[in-house]
């Protein structure tokens, strides 16, 4: 702890060198390992902090987007991942090792234009209702200690292409409602690391979208996704 | 205290008096021992490994495999994250996003018109975030898959000539959901009509260091159908695919 | 045998009164001495730099000209805040129309980091002219209000977030789309919406039978991280008719389409509403009261459709509430949990204040004239306990908070300030200020039947009041030190307009000196422009730096081998020399070396003494003072008499024993082992510990018969003075008669 102790020198005492010295020497260490107890409380200001331009000490931003204006559509019952109109999959890349218990912070939003609609409820199976639904999800690609990529689901959400709800009372006519417009979506969920520091790299969080009924089309316009490590 | 200067000057020749060996250097080791402040730290040097690395929180407990609710909590020595969660899609058998975790039949169902706390409903009752604050700010989204979507009848269109078919119902029934901190409500996400939808509500509170709970709640309507007293149905239901909340405790 | 003499014996060496029949005892001029706790006048303060530039330092010019600003400008205002609530303290000083702050440790020794220790808020700032007091300082809670009546006001927050202050222009009106009934019976395409409608109540506004009119109008505001709102907008208008077509029978959502942006600081906007005011021969007043809609607790989004129908809407709205503020207010304070501002070229007697707790917001009818009564434009606000001091150039008004609202009343009609910095409150004493003619105090309180009194406590500094400046007034700079004890104001001499000279009141006993150079050549070495007291109480000192080359012409700092004294803020401490000279050497970058300057002389002299009686003539043989020991350096006494300019010289004396000086028994010293010397050098192991003695040591002087006689003395090392002694002779000779002769001329 480098607390520097002297003792007062008071008058007609006759000092000796060590004493002298003493509080001299013990600064000349203790200067070399100023921690907390040195300090005054609150004196640490963003003026301290290392340039963000450069290195982010506290938290960490990953930011990837797909601004429109061209719509691109999906149909696909599986989860595909959401590109741009040009074909870039809007996708983060993280490649850092998390330390154990470190959070991971993951957004996304974006606008669904003028989607198909053609099916909004199952008259034949049990699923009912589901055919009126879309859905996104966040996937995350790690490596274990190097090893082949795996990934993870950090969340699943979902919307209706029609106002109608899964249940409905009419199961035999045909569908009504007209489909919902420019809907916005967005979701937000953290991840974190119960695992053990420096084994598992995260490589990158991919946007990915389902229909459930592949006759229906999401047309989505715009799209983004935004991962935020939290560090310190 | 800030920067220290010299408290009395020493020149060739002067005599040696206590104060002289005593008061400056008791006014830089005063400085030194714990007072130090901005002015004596350089700038732009305290870097990434000059902090605490991250914890397990010590006021929530990670929830363990196969529980209803899901919560996770770590803390940083800037911040402290925690969340809770129930979803198809995790707990505590997977299904899938396209099948509810909850439904609330409006009809039957014992529900309120005013705010419904979720913890009054099946495999929700340990969802509120509950944790322990310490002064600063809180920053959470809380985000809700649900439905209340519209009822579908076979109603009589025209009596002549004769003509029926299909017709939704209920496209002014609306639902909204509120976050509440510590029983107060503090964000809520206007009001959303029929549809399935993933309502994100963003809320902001600053708080002290105090015991926290944050959940959310949703205010429905619903309404009888006029005229035919044999319908039993005239409700769609209310459906819940996953329930989150994560907060993010930034410490002042 | 004892000598036949008398002795002129004084309990203390007394401070300056420079009246015609001072007592004796007094001083005719003590220059930067300070009165020491324990008694006595000490001179022991030097100047060292805030920022320790090492034995030499490099900078890499980065911006053109930003070194000569740097290191050449004058400092035109000083402020140290202390952040409330957290353990920062911000310096923050202007500069050649920067402002901004610095920081003790840049952590970095590479010549393009020379400036990391000052964060730039502000550049091109109005440089204030010789008789305008500057930049002013208003802290408010945790924010700080920087103005200057004529660039914008800065809110400043810390770190280096700032924003523009208050209100400053009209708060936009939102963009709301037409309502169009037609369109639901089918009619093409105007400009407006027919949705969203509704048919029962209570969503959707307006009445829905045939027929039927509706008028509303909107205004909306923004609200401030302060709490503060803005003036609401003005107002826009949606009205409509219901045509007669069962289909358009419908309420309506109206449409936003454009809800303004607030500027930076905003977190919330508010929209206010009429009820429908309803137009055409139906029934219901138009009342024109706007009532709250809706709060958006967001400055981003752009559109909002309003449903809430009339019998939702309970609260109006005061619409005086806020006004919109001009940027030319001078001066402010804080006071009564409000900010008030005031006075400012285009309304110099007005003052305007906010509402309490929201800084930012100031309502139509907050406000005093004070033009009505003589006393000129308002020169400074200064909270004093429970009223709030209004300085004008010829008078002093005070504001008071009784029984929920606000007097103003005159305390003095006569005695007004234009040198706003030199304003401060002193312990014991009560606010100090600076006029054309003396320091005055203001004492007293306005409760419980005491009364403001407002006193002239600068009758001893007479003849020094008589050199300030009257035309460059408004550039004294004051500031009082706790731990000093002592209120220091610094001014410009007549037909100068840098501060050269400064009076100082001691509180401890309540005694006057002054600080400045010994000589003319000299006064730029006290060329302080700027002052303020930190957290500690070590006085800051803004200065004027002089740069010139070795021949002496004036130079700047960019300029090779010009040398630099004062450059960069100081510090008033126990410094053994007064800052430090810097000297350029341009080449890759410009290095500048550092030199101490060697402390200038300080001076306690007498005043004349003409030991009670100077009808009879007087022989003056020795002075002997009473002071602590300091050492063996050498202290210097000169005499003068009868009002001679020429003073004469006595041999030196040390401040130390007499009877053991430069004798091994002598009291141990600094210094190297030479006995040329010092007999007793310290030694470490050997020599104890003395403290100061107190000694008496004396000066022989010849006068002849004299009837007045004065002595200073003079050290640039310290010299703790407590009292002095004069033996002397009285010769029963008194003065010749004149000898005149009324008509006949004088004699030869």
């Amino acid at each position: 702890m480098p607390i520097v102790e002297k003792i007062p020198l008071l008058p007609d005492q006759v000092p000796s060198a060590a004493e002298l010295n003493k509080v001299y020497d013990d600064l000349a260490v203790a200067t070399t390992a100023i921690d907390e107890d040195n300090g005054g409380s609150n004196w640490l200001t963003y003026a301290h902090l290392i340039d963000p331009a450069t290195n982010e000490p506290i938290n960490k931003l990953y930011f990837a987007a797909y601004n429109g204006p061209t719509a691109v559509n999906y149909n696909s019952t599986v989860f595909q991942s959401m590109v741009s109109n040009t074909g870039t999959i809007t996708e983060v890349n993280l490649d850092y090792f998390p330390n154990e218990t470190e959070v991971l912070r993951l957004h996304m939003s974006g606008l669904v234009g003028v989607p198909t609609v053609n099916v909004d409820y199952d008259f034949v199976g049990a699923n009912l209702g589901k055919p009126n639904y879309y859905a996104f999800r966040i996937m995350v690609t790690y490596s274990d200690s190097g090893g082949p990529d795996q990934n993870f689901i950090a969340g699943y959400w979902g919307y209706s292409f029609t106002t109608n709800g899964l249940n409905r009372y009419d199961t035999t006519s045909a569908p009504t409602g007209p489909s919902i417009n420019w809907q916005t979506f967005q979701a937000s969920t953290i991840v974190k690391y119960k695992g053990t520091t420096g084994v598992r790299q995260y490589k990158k969080a991919i946007l990915q979208v389902a229909v459930f009924d592949n006759s229906n089309t999401l047309s989505v316009v715009r799209q983004s996704l935004q991962a935020v490590r939290a560090r310190k | 205290m800030s920067k220290v200067f010299t408290d009395i000057p020493i020149h060739n020749l002067q005599q040696v008096k206590p104060e002289s060996l005593n008061r400056n250097i008791d006014k830089y080791l005063e400085a030194f021992n714990g007072t130090l402040d901005g002015h004596n730290f350089p700038l732009e040097s305290v870097v990434t490994t000059d902090f605490f690395l991250p914890r397990d929180s010590n006021s929530l407990q990670d929830t363990a495999a196969g529980t209803d609710v899901f919560q996770r909590g770590t803390s940083y020595s800037t911040q402290a994250y925690y969340q809770t969660r129930r979803s198809s899609s995790f707990e505590p058998t997977i299904t899938d996003v396209w099948t509810p975790c909850l439904t609330i039949n409006l009809d039957n169902d014992s529900w309120s018109k005013g705010f419904n706390l979720l913890t009054e409903f099946t495999d929700f009752e340990d969802f509120p975030l509950t944790f322990n604050a310490i002064e600063g700010q809180l920053v959470g989204c809380a985000t809700i898959d649900f439905e209340h979507g519209t009822q579908v009848f076979e109603v009589v269109v025209s009596d002549d000539p004769p003509l029926s078919g299909s017709r939704s119902r209920g496209f002014e029934w609306w639902s909204e959901w509120g976050v509440f901190v510590n029983n107060v409500l503090v964000a809520r996400s206007g009001l959303i009509f029929p549809r399935r939808h993933t309502v994100q509500i963003p809320f902001t509170v600053p708080v002290g260091s105090q015991q926290v709970t944050i959940d959310v709640r949703f205010i429905t309507v619903t309404s009888r159908a006029q005229g035919s007293p044999t319908l039993e149905v005239t409700s769609s239901e209310f459906n819940i695919f996953s329930a989150e909340i994560w907060v993010r405790n930034q410490i002042r | 045998m004892s000598v036949k003499s008398l002795s002129l014996k004084l309990a203390k060496a007394g401070g300056i009164d420079q009246d015609l029949k001072a007592p004796i005892g007094t001083a005719e001029d003590i220059f930067n001495f300070r009165v020491d706790p324990s008694r006595g006048w000490l001179c022991d303060r030097g100047i060292e730099p805030w920022i320790a530039p090492g034995a030499s330092f490099t900078v890499a010019e980065v911006i053109p000209g930003l070194i000569d600003t740097l290191l050449g400008a004058k400092v035109d205002s000083l402020f140290i805040w202390t952040k409330q609530s957290t353990g920062q303290t911000y310096i923050l000083a202007e500069q050649g129309g920067y402002l901004f702050y610095i920081w003790g440790n840049k952590g970095s020794s590479v010549a393009s980091d020379w400036r990391r220790n000052y964060i730039i808020l502000d550049a091109n700032r109005h440089i204030p002219r010789q008789n305008e007091v500057g930049t002013q300082y208003i802290p408010y809670g945790n924010r700080l209000l920087i103005i200057n009546g004529v660039d914008k006001p800065i809110w400043f927050y810390g770190d280096t977030r700032l924003r523009d202050f208050s209100f400053l222009l009209p708060t936009p009106t939102p963009d709301i789309l037409d309502i169009e009934p037609d369109y639901l019976g089918g009619s093409n395409l105007l400009s407006g919406t027919a949705f969203p409608n509704f048919t029962t109540a209570p969503l959707g506004l307006g009445d829905r039978a045939s027929g039927d009119s509706s008028f509303y109008a909107y205004r909306i505001s923004f609200i401030t991280d302060s709490g503060s709102e803005s003036p609401l907008s003005a107002p826009i208008y949606v009205n409509w008719t219901i045509p007669d077509d069962t289909a358009a029978e419908k309420r309506f959502g109206i449409f936003f389409n454009e809800l303004p942006i607030g500027p930076k600081g905003t977190v919330a906007r508010r929209i206010y509403r009429t009820k429908n005011q309803r137009l055409g021969d139906s029934q219901n007043a138009v009342d024109g009261v706007f009532y709250f809609v809706k709060q958006l607790n967001d400055n981003s989004s752009t559109e909002f459709i309003d449903i809430i129908s009339d019998t939702s809407l309970t609260a109006p709205v005061d619409t005086t509430a806020s006004t919109v503020i001009d940027t030319a207010y001078k001066y402010g304070a804080t006071w009564n949990g409000r900010l008030w501002l005031g006075g400012g070229l285009t309304h110099p007697t007005k003052i305007i204040y906010s509402l309490s707790g929201l800084p930012e917001q100031f309502s139509i009818s907050g406000y005093f004239d004070v033009g009505n009564e003589k006393g000129g434009a308002i020169t400074a606000l200064y909270s004093y306990y429970n009223n709030l001091l209004v300085f004008r150039e010829a008078s002093i008004e005070v504001i008071r908070f009784n029984n929920g609202a606000f007097s103003i009343s005159q305390v003095s009609p006569s005695v007004g300030t234009r040198a706003s910095n030199s304003i401060q409150l002193i312990p014991s004493i009560g606010v100090v200020f600076l006029t054309n003619d003396g320091f005055y105090a203001i004492t007293g309180g306005l409760d419980g039947g005491s009364a403001i009194s407002v006193t002239k406590i600068s009758s001893p500094i007479s003849k020094e009041v008589g050199l300030i400046s009257t035309a460059s007034i408004a550039k004294a700079v004051s500031v009082y030190s706790e731990k000093e004890k002592e209120y220091w104001c610094h001014y410009p001499t007549k037909g100068t307009v840098t501060p050269s000279r400064g009076a100082v009141i001691h509180t401890l006993d309540t005694s006057w000196s002054l600080r400045h150079a010994d000589s003319p050549e000299d006064s730029y070495l006290f060329n302080f422009t700027a002052m303020a007291a930190d957290p500690e109480g070590n006085i800051i000192l803004g200065t004027a730096p002089t740069w010139r080359l070795p021949n002496g012409n004036s130079s700047t700092p960019s300029t090779n081998t010009a040398i630099g004294h004062l450059v960069g803020l100081q510090v008033w401490s126990g410094a053994s020399y007064w800052g430090y000279a810097l000297t350029a050497a341009v080449g890759q970058g410009i290095t500048y070396t550092s030199a101490k300057v060697d402390l200038p002389l300080n001076i306690y002299e007498s005043g004349w003494i003409d030991f009670g009686n100077n009808s009879i003539k007087h022989r003056v043989f020795s002075v002997d003072v009473e002071i602590m020991s300091y050492g063996d350096y050498a202290i210097d006494l000169d005499w003068g008499q009868d009002y001679n300019s020429t003073w004469n010289s006595a041999p030196s004396q040390q401040p130390a024993k007499s009877e053991i000086l430069f004798t091994t028994a002598e009291d141990p010293v600094f210094g190297p082992a030479n006995p040329a010397l010092t007999k007793v050098p310290f030694t470490v192991g050997t020599s104890a510990l003395k403290e100061g003695r107190l000694i008496r040591i004396r000066w022989d002087v010849q006068t002849s018969l004299v009837d007045n006689f004065r002595f200073r003395l003079k050290s640039d090392k310290p010299l703790h003075l407590l009292s002095y002694n004069l033996i002397y002779d009285s010769a029963d000779q008194l003065p010749l008669n004149q000898r005149a002769r009324g008509t006949s001329g004088q004699p030869w």
